[in-house]
């Protein structure tokens, strides 16, 4: 008995380690989950995925998740409008033309809810098919010399509170008129602003 | 500067004032036609006559999470069910008895629980549903991971590396109740993934044991690799049990286009005395708005009544 109580608190000791060690992208634990984890969904299907330890692998949220799965069919995405067999579509026949299989990689809601949230800044690079964002040079008007850019990244076809990622660079203007990054921890900020899309993207899902 | 993030600041005020927790119901229902030998009735007996089985069912799940601010998800969810891929009619009210924790590099599960790897990872050949399993035609050779899968503990996953890593413990294997279990139940169970992406390649490996009045341990280990714009996948698994029993497979699984999805699969097992061979072959179309059709197919031979079970039907996703 005591051991196993040893053992318990052990690895709720470990595991609170590895929480603590897993928020940086190139951390030994966890820096790249997310990313792990859509390359298994590939291999295993997202229901499937050995890894996601939240859904169950059977029982009613799996059965679900499997017929959603299905339903999807092979780009992930369930169309809007009931169609018919198309037997002709299925075998390639008729005029020959090819089937164009369009993957989206970014969730609609989020995708909306950063442009929401973006709309006051100049974008500079956006790339909806891969769900990035990027905004110009963002200036104060009585302070040329700083600047700052926002990086936005949808990471998830579903909307989640993990499917988007945010990066805010800055920079100061040294007296030889050169830019530098000023090396400040802008993690609250960035946090911030992924909850502002979070809201953006439900109140879009509700509208919806 | 400061006024950036000032005004993300000001903008995101709201947020902290409302709520972010999230109810979302979703559902599902199919009916399916099954065909093959002495088909299983509703008892989950084989009937005397050789007819085609119609069977149906649907689920309702409610999923319930919230966010908080510091951005770490809290879910669990519950739902309603009669399986439509089982001859059972037994109506069911199960979750809740678990919820999970999730962040941007690991995710934990506490309650009720499937062990890691206690099914057997290396086992890829089933890719055929439960409803050709209705048809007849048995097998009795292929038999991979521990008897009890599920019980009351933990999982955790995460990365280490570029591998992830999923590790559970089971207070109890077999609680007298879903959602509590007790520390010296004395029928505890361990379990640990690893699944490491190598390019076009994943090497997937798995260890479990549980303990009790049967001690069982499985290993097993597949690869999964990108082949000829599908997914070949190959599968070995070695339980020690009171019989032991052993299983190759094999499994091949792409798109014909947007809509469709193929898998076909193979499985060559052994245990004890009884050998069985059975090969799975499942197609998918998506008809939009939901709605998906599918056919499978189910050969069996060796140890069991060998022969061909058929499956075809609809799933509806609400």
């Amino acid at each position: 008995m005591k051991s196993l109580v040893t053992k318990i608190i052990a690895v709720v000791l470990t595991s609170l380690f590895i929480i603590s060690c897993s928020n940086r992208d190139d951390a030994v634990f966890g820096g790249k989950h997310q990313e792990n984890l859509k390359k298994l969904d590939e291999v295993y299907g997202y229901c499937d995925n050995p890894a996601r330890t939240n859904i169950p692998k059977k029982g009613i949220e799996y059965k679900i998740c499997k017929d959603k799965e299905a339903a999807a069919g092979a780009d992930g995405i369930i169309s809007d409008e009931f169609e018919l067999l198309d037997l002709n579509k299925i075998l390639d026949r008729g005029n020959g033309s090819k089937t164009i299989v369009y993957n989206q990689s970014a969730n609609k809601e989020l995708w909306n809810g950063s442009l929401k949230v973006l709309e006051n800044y100049p974008i500079k690079n956006i790339d909806a098919d891969v769900g990035y964002i990027e905004t110009d040079w963002i200036y104060e008007e009585n302070n040329t010399d700083n600047r700052c850019l926002i990086k936005i990244q949808v990471v998830s076809l579903e909307l989640v509170s993990n499917g988007v990622e945010s990066n805010i660079l800055c920079q100061n203007k040294t007296s030889s008129g050169e830019w530098i990054n000023d090396n400040q921890d802008y993690t609250d900020a960035e946090k911030q602003m992924i909850l502002a899309i979070l809201t953006e993207a439900n109140r879009y899902k509700i509208q919806n | 500067m400061k006024k950036l993030l000032i005004m993300i600041s000001a903008m995101t005020a709201a947020v902290f004032s409302t709520a972010k927790a999230d109810v979302t119901v979703s559902g599902s229902a199919g009916l399916a036609m099954v065909s093959g030998g002495n088909v299983l009735d509703g008892t989950g007996n084989s009937r005397s006559t050789s007819g085609t089985l119609f069977e149906q069912g649907g689920a309702v799940s409610f999923a319930m999470s919230t966010t908080t601010a510091g951005g770490m998800t809290v879910s669990t969810s519950g739902g309603i069910t009669m399986d439509s891929n089982d001859a059972t009619d037994t109506k069911a009210v199960s979750g809740l008895a678990a919820i999970s924790f999730a962040a941007d590099g690991f995710t934990l599960t506490v309650g009720d629980i499937d062990l890691p790897a206690g099914g057997g990872v290396g086992e890829v050949g089933a890719v055929a549903t439960a409803h050709v399993d209705n048809g007849g035609y048995t097998q009795t050779g292929i038999v991979t991971g521990v008897s009890d899968t599920e019980g009351y503990g933990f999982t955790a996953s995460t990365t280490v590396g570029s591998a992830s890593v999923t590790f559970g413990y089971l207070l109890d294997k077999a609680p007298e109740g879903s959602n509590n279990a007790e520390s010296a139940s004395g029928d505890y169970g361990s379990g640990v993934t690893v699944a490491m992406p190598m390019g076009d390649m994943t090497v997937t490996l798995g260890y479990a044991n549980v303990t009790g009045t049967a001690d069982e341990t499985t290993a097993g280990a597949s690869v999964s690799y990108a082949l000829g714009g599908g997914t070949l996948s190959l599968g070995y698994e070695s339980t020690d049990e009171a019989t032991d029993s052993s299983s190759m497979s094999a499994a091949y699984s792409g798109s014909l286009d947007a809509d469709t999805t193929y898998a076909v699969g193979y499985t060559d097992g052994e245990q004890g005395s009884l050998a069985s061979t059975q090969t799975e072959v499942n197609i998918t179309r998506s008809l939009g708005g939901g709605v998906s059709v599918f056919g499978e197919l189910q050969s069996n031979d060796g140890s069991g009544t060998s022969g061909t079970n058929i499956a075809v039907g609809t799933t509806f996703a609400f």
